[in-house]
């Protein structure tokens, strides 16, 4: 390796961790503005809670288990939801590839149900379905799935014609156009849709949870808010920013892993 | 030997504002071991022959009879398209393997004939490389391999090199016209590059505009000369081709 390429070397790596550093540091500088200003009476902590509290309210619920109870059924909901919507979501669009009649009559149906709030859909999930984790996990899905459906179905149909062609040439079916060439070729978009989906079946859960749960961190948050535990409510949420970018990281990781072996 | 027979080929597409008419009464034969090119105008419907002498597109009259179907040949014809279209998410070894893959082929005989193909055109090294990874002649020259994977009687060459810069164009059409020649193969090229046809063919058809028909036939004494095809076109012969053909084209 030449010295001016070692060079180069050592300037990335340093300036990659002068933007990890930085970023700690805004982090850091952010809770102690937030500490400073509620000691300094310039907050309210009964409204805006503080580093402080939460970190002790944080550790009282854990001594009694009772926190990693509603995380973990909050991350189960989410994760149960995503793998539904995602399969679901390829499962459909490649029958839509594949039955080209069925999607033109479908198509416009995916399209008003992705338009449609789903929060508006979620009373009607509860009076159908009841209270508990089913209805949660649809209400997860129904925030995600038509969207994603829309998005592969789209991708699938705009794979290269020519390279379908030739595979008819090799003398393939649409089986072998669809294992070989369509779904390879989406590669791209899954992951992408992934990434996006993994957020929203959170969003979704969190909508189901406010409405039909009796434990998870929606339900915590609901909860929270009704008897103005504002430390508890300040927690939930700074606990499910840390559930999404953990989630999303692992989608990141995958998306590695696969462009490595690509 | 009388390999294949063409007979009043007619063909229209059908949109919703009307019937293109686009290849009528095509009627030519293929002999074994010929290299026959079909020139013609851009968009006069070159393409489209093929598809309908591949079985892709179906003609609305007339008829194609094979003739000659040798013992061991996996399938009559393999089809080299405009461009290389190696699929990026497999390796070189994997993109010429997918034929026998989808035929269900792929056994110890066939995967030591690819083994000897790939080693024989310099590419035995990059059997377990991306497409990505390969010059524009090498993954011609394996696209090529791909199309004879399936050991095909009829080579259909739809303008194999159009995507190439002029350089790379030469080399492999030179290339692709040897591996041709000593795997001993039929092959019928379509192109509107006047210059590849002569230097690679032993008969030229030359097709008007849409409706295609056969105009001229013009038949080379270059083939058997054992001169590459960059060698043919330093012949004095090439520019009378040459001229001879331009003329034919710029009359439809």
């Amino acid at each position: 390796m030449s010295q001016n390429q070692l060079l180069f070397l050592q300037a990335e790596k340093k300036r990659k961790l002068l933007i990890r550093i930085s970023r700690a540091l805004v982090l850091l500088g952010f809770l102690i503005i937030w500490e400073l200003s509620a000691r300094c009476g310039l907050i309210d902590v009964f409204f805006y809670s503080c580093p402080t509290r939460i970190a002790r309210c944080f550790l009282e619920m854990t001594k009694e288990n009772q926190l990693f109870m509603h995380i973990g059924v909050s991350l189960y909901e989410t994760i149960l939801s995503f793998f539904i919507i995602m399969l679901g979501s390829v499962l459909v669009a490649s029958l839509l590839w594949r039955f080209q009649t069925l999607s033109s009559v479908v198509e416009p149906v995916f399209v008003l149900l992705n338009s449609l709030p789903k929060s508006a859909l979620a009373p009607l999930i509860i009076v159908w379905l009841g209270t508990g984790i089913r209805t949660i996990v649809i209400a997860g899905i129904s925030v995600a799935i038509f969207g994603c459906i829309i998005n592969l179905y789209t991708c699938f149909k705009n794979t290269d014609p020519e390279k379908q062609k030739l595979i008819r040439i090799l003398g393939g079916k649409k089986r072998h156009i669809f294992f070989m060439v369509v779904l390879p070729a989406a590669r791209e978009t899954i992951l992408s849709n992934m990434k996006v989906n993994i957020g929203l079946a959170l969003v979704g859960v969190m909508i189901g949870e406010f409405l039909a749960a009796r434990q998870g961190l929606g339900y915590l948050i609901i909860y929270a808010s009704q008897v103005f535990k504002l430390d508890w409510l300040i927690m939930c949420i700074l606990i499910l920013c840390f559930i999404a970018v953990c989630l999303y990281s692992l989608i990141q990781m995958l998306e590695r892993r696969l462009g490595a072996k690509a | 030997m009388l390999l294949l027979e063409c007979n009043d080929l007619s063909f229209s597409y059908h949109t919703h504002t009307g019937e293109i008419p686009v290849i009528k009464s095509v009627s030519f034969r293929i002999q074994k071991g010929e290299f026959v090119s079909i020139v013609g105008p851009s968009g006069c419907g070159k393409s489209t022959l093929l598809g309908l002498l591949t079985g892709i597109l179906s003609p609305e009259e007339g008829e194609i009879k094979i003739h000659y179907k040798q013992e061991g040949t996996q399938s009559f014809y393999g089809y080299m398209l405009q461009q290389d279209h190696l699929l990026e998410w497999y390796d070189i070894w994997d993109n010429v393997c997918l034929g026998p893959k989808i035929n269900h082929c792929l056994d110890t005989d066939c995967k030591e004939y690819l083994h000897t193909l790939l080693t024989r055109y310099q590419l035995d090294a990059f059997a377990h490389k991306k497409p990505s990874q390969l010059s524009g002649g090498m993954r011609q020259r394996a696209a090529l391999i791909r199309t004879l994977a399936m050991k095909p009687e009829l080579l259909y060459l739809d303008e194999p090199f159009s995507a190439l810069d002029y350089q790379n164009r030469l080399n492999a059409a030179d290339d692709i016209g040897k591996i041709i020649q000593k795997e001993g193969k039929t092959a019928v090229l379509v192109t509107h590059d006047i210059g590849e046809a002569i230097s690679l063919s032993s008969r030229v058809l030359v097709l008007s505009r849409r409706p295609s028909t056969i105009i001229k036939e013009f038949v080379l004494p270059f083939q058997n000369t054992g001169l590459s095809s960059l060698e043919i076109r330093n012949l004095p012969d090439f520019s009378t081709y040459f001229n001879l053909i331009w003329k034919e084209l710029n009359t439809t």
